[in-house]
């Protein structure tokens, strides 16, 4: 009964030793957890983020400075009126500039009497990650500058109110008038009264929409790790494991293996290998986050779960490319094949809700939208996540077993 | 236990039968069936792709499946005695980035014995195949001849009962292959089955207690050398050079030889080699080239080796 454990250890003894020897693997197996997690922590965390805007102000008038002044979160910069627009697209062209903003003349006009106004922004829709970030960008920093805008109309549409109240309720006093002018002032003073019991606000602003998220704000830095630790996971552990077999099939160890016992153990010692390189890389991840102020729900037990489906079936989908794979350039490019794909559409870079169905379907049929959701409910809310993928986890090593014997 | 050992001892070490293996468009082999005793050596020989490595990789476990037929290892299946067989894969089998010390470590460990078991063992065969260097070397830090012979010691670290070698002598030098030989001849003294296969057909003559001859997939031959000449019926082998030889006077021989039953081994423009089964028959040949007003010179009248006698088979 010793021989399997003795097996075992020889190839988990192999594969560290490979992996310490070759430092190149080694660096960049730390490095790459390290550096990725540290772009995505500042991402995340946009505080010094500076968007440059040109300006084209052709109302010139103290409430339209006002506006592009309360843009929060970019620096304006006043353009010449002359050709104004034109420099303008240039500059964005040239990226001198991120954007452009037009104040329309009578912008303030418009505002002074009640009509409605208009700012065009200019972008360039080629860069389709800012495209879609900027209106609502825009939209947000002027929120201070429209509120500002219905307080006063507010404030204004009161004092005429009451204005209109004094004028009628004198009126009122005198009796000498004739019936039909007795009758049209009590008339406008009913309609002054529902004009009086109604709320103004809503005059100014039907709909106002109110953005209130579920989650403390702090938590959405935290929540950086959800994606990162898994993305990083399947792009580095599918990358060294499939080119690990390679590696073995290269230097004759595979045969030797099927020469001198049943692959079971090989792929057990390989399952346990990445597995704790998967831990290691957890490990190198979480600190940083930790290290940046973030908390997480730390439960050894479901940690441990966690770690072992992404790193089993990660590995297990590794060994099965090497298995398909005949060279290591072959192995990567095929790693690189499914974890690319599989990032894009894992909601990191855009919203799974505005994909096409058929994309969110795949989406949701792939193991990443899985270790995703499960690092969500370990790390954020402590709560524990399904075991079926232990049954993807057989049928993985299946796989793997039949494509050695077969190979 | 000692009734369990004796059962044990008298199973043949290795027997296959009815083998067969097939590509999805090509038999590779077909219907072979074999034993062999403990304490033999023997050859499996044949031309490139005939088969010959598929068989022992069939043997070794390293094709495990789609192939038809039983293979028995001391009367078990296979796959419970595997750890009795040592297999030398024709490649080269090191691991390129960790040394020599680290790669007897882990295939003694692969092999089911300890890190400890493993280097004693190790420094015991290398004493003996003469390759003595630093074990913190890594493989390619060590002359052809020695990974060779390295190869072989990581198939042997768990003692072995029977031992697969797949063309050991390739890239070793006349030395080295002597070497080698009187290794595995006292492996044979000491019981172990060996089966290997090999292109020196002249040198494994020498070696071996049996010949198996691969044709076409199938067994053609299983003997000694002396068994195949009488099976070929090649007794001797005569080989002339003629001085002028025209196409119709090769035509005229060739027509002969087939009629007497002597057989062209080779043919290189004014150059025949003739497998002969007696002197008689050599006579007649004579009679023949003189009716025919050939000059030619004797190069020899001898006994064939096993390549010879490979060319006919």
């Amino acid at each position: 009964m010793i021989s399997p454990i003795l097996k075992t250890y020889a190839y988990l003894k192999k594969d560290s030793l490979l992996l310490y020897k070759r430092k190149k693997y080694l660096y960049l197996f730390i490095l790459l957890p390290l550096i990725i997690a540290t772009l995505f922590l500042f991402a995340l965390n946009p505080k010094d983020y500076d968007i440059k805007v040109g300006i084209c102000d052709f109302d010139q008038t103290d409430i339209s400075t006002q506006a592009f002044q309360n843009l929060n979160g970019f620096s304006p910069i006043i353009l010449e009126n002359k050709n104004c627009l034109e420099k303008m697209q240039e500059q964005i062209k040239q990226s001198k500039i991120d954007i452009g903003l037009e104040i329309g003349e009578g912008f303030t006009q418009n505002l002074e009497e009640l009509k409605q106004s208009k700012l065009v922004v200019y972008y360039d829709n080629t860069d389709i990650a800012f495209a879609n970030l900027i209106s609502w960008k825009i939209d947000q920093s002027l929120q201070p500058f429209k509120r500002q805008i219905i307080d006063n109309l507010n404030q204004e549409l009161d004092t005429k109110i009451n204005s209109v109240r004094s004028g009628v309720d004198l009126a009122l006093e005198f009796s000498d008038f004739s019936k039909t002018l007795q009758n049209k002032i009590q008339e406008t003073d009913d309609d002054l009264k529902s004009l009086e019991e109604m709320n103004t606000e809503f005059l100014t602003n039907p709909i106002w929409t109110d953005k209130q998220p579920i989650y403390d704000e702090d938590l959405k830095k935290d929540a950086g790790i959800i994606y990162i630790f898994p993305i990083l996971a399947i792009f580095i552990i599918l990358m060294l494991s499939s080119t690990s077999i390679i590696y073995d099939k290269n230097c004759g160890f595979i045969t030797r293996v099927k020469a001198s016992s049943s692959p079971i153990f090989y792929i057990l010692a390989k399952l346990i290998f990445f597995t704790a390189l998967t831990a290691i890389q957890f490990a190198i991840i979480l600190i940083l986050f930790m290290f940046y102020g973030t908390k997480y729900a730390i439960d050894p037990a479901a940690i441990l779960h966690l770690i072992l489906f992404i790193g089993i079936i990660n590995t297990a989908l590794g060994l099965i490319i090497g298995l398909i794979a005949n060279n290591e350039g072959i192995a990567v490019l095929f790693s690189l094949m499914i974890s690319f794909p599989l990032m894009l559409i894992s909601g990191i870079f855009f919203p799974t809700q505005a994909l096409p169905k058929t994309i969110q379907w795949i989406s949701t049929i792939l193991p990443l939208h899985y270790q995703i959701a499960a690092t969500k409910q370990t790390l954020l809310f402590s709560q524990t996540f399904q075991t079926t993928w232990v049954y993807l986890a057989i049928i993985l090593f299946a796989t793997t077993y039949y494509l050695i014997r077969k190979n | 236990m000692k009734f369990f050992n004796k059962l044990i001892k008298k199973q043949k070490p290795l027997t296959t039968s009815s083998v067969g293996f097939s590509y999805p468009n090509q038999e590779v082999l077909r219907d072979i069936s074999l034993s062999i005793k403990s304490g033999e050596l023997i050859s499996i020989i044949g031309e490139s792709g005939c088969g010959k490595s598929t068989l022992l990789k069939i043997i070794a476990g390293i094709i495990s499946t789609s192939y038809q037929g039983k293979i028995k290892i001391f009367g078990k299946p296979k796959l419970f005695n595997k750890n009795k067989i040592g297999f030398t894969p024709q490649e080269v089998s090191l691991i390129p980035d960790l040394s020599i010390l680290d790669n007897i470590k882990i295939f003694g460990l692969n092999s089911g014995i300890t890190e400890n078991q493993a280097i004693k063992k190790a420094n015991e065969l290398m004493q003996i195949l003469k390759l003595e260097e630093d074990l913190n070397k890594l493989p390619s830090q060590i002359s052809g001849g020695q990974r060779v012979r390295l190869n072989i010691i990581l198939s042997l670290l768990h003692d072995p009962k029977i031992l697969i070698l797949d063309e050991p002598f390739a890239g070793l030098d006349f030395l080295n292959r002597r070497l080698l030989w009187h290794f595995l001849e006292s492996l044979r003294k000491k019981g172990k089955s060996i089966i290997l296969t090999s292109h020196l057909l002249t040198e494994t003559q020498e070696h071996v207690d049996r010949l198996i001859i691969l044709k076409k997939g199938k067994v053609f031959f299983s003997g000694n050398l002396e068994k195949l000449k009488a099976k070929l019926k090649i007794n001797y082998i005569y080989e002339i050079r003629f001085t002028h030889l025209s196409k119709s006077n090769l035509k005229e021989i060739r027509k002969y030889c087939t009629y007497k039953d002597v057989k062209i081994l080779d043919s290189y423009e004014k150059y025949l080699m003739f497998g002969i089964n007696t002197e008689r028959q050599k006579s007649y040949l004579l009679k023949l080239l003189q009716k025919l007003n050939l000059k030619w010179s004797e190069i020899s009248f001898r006994e064939p080796n096993l390549d010879e006698t490979f060319l006919k088979a």
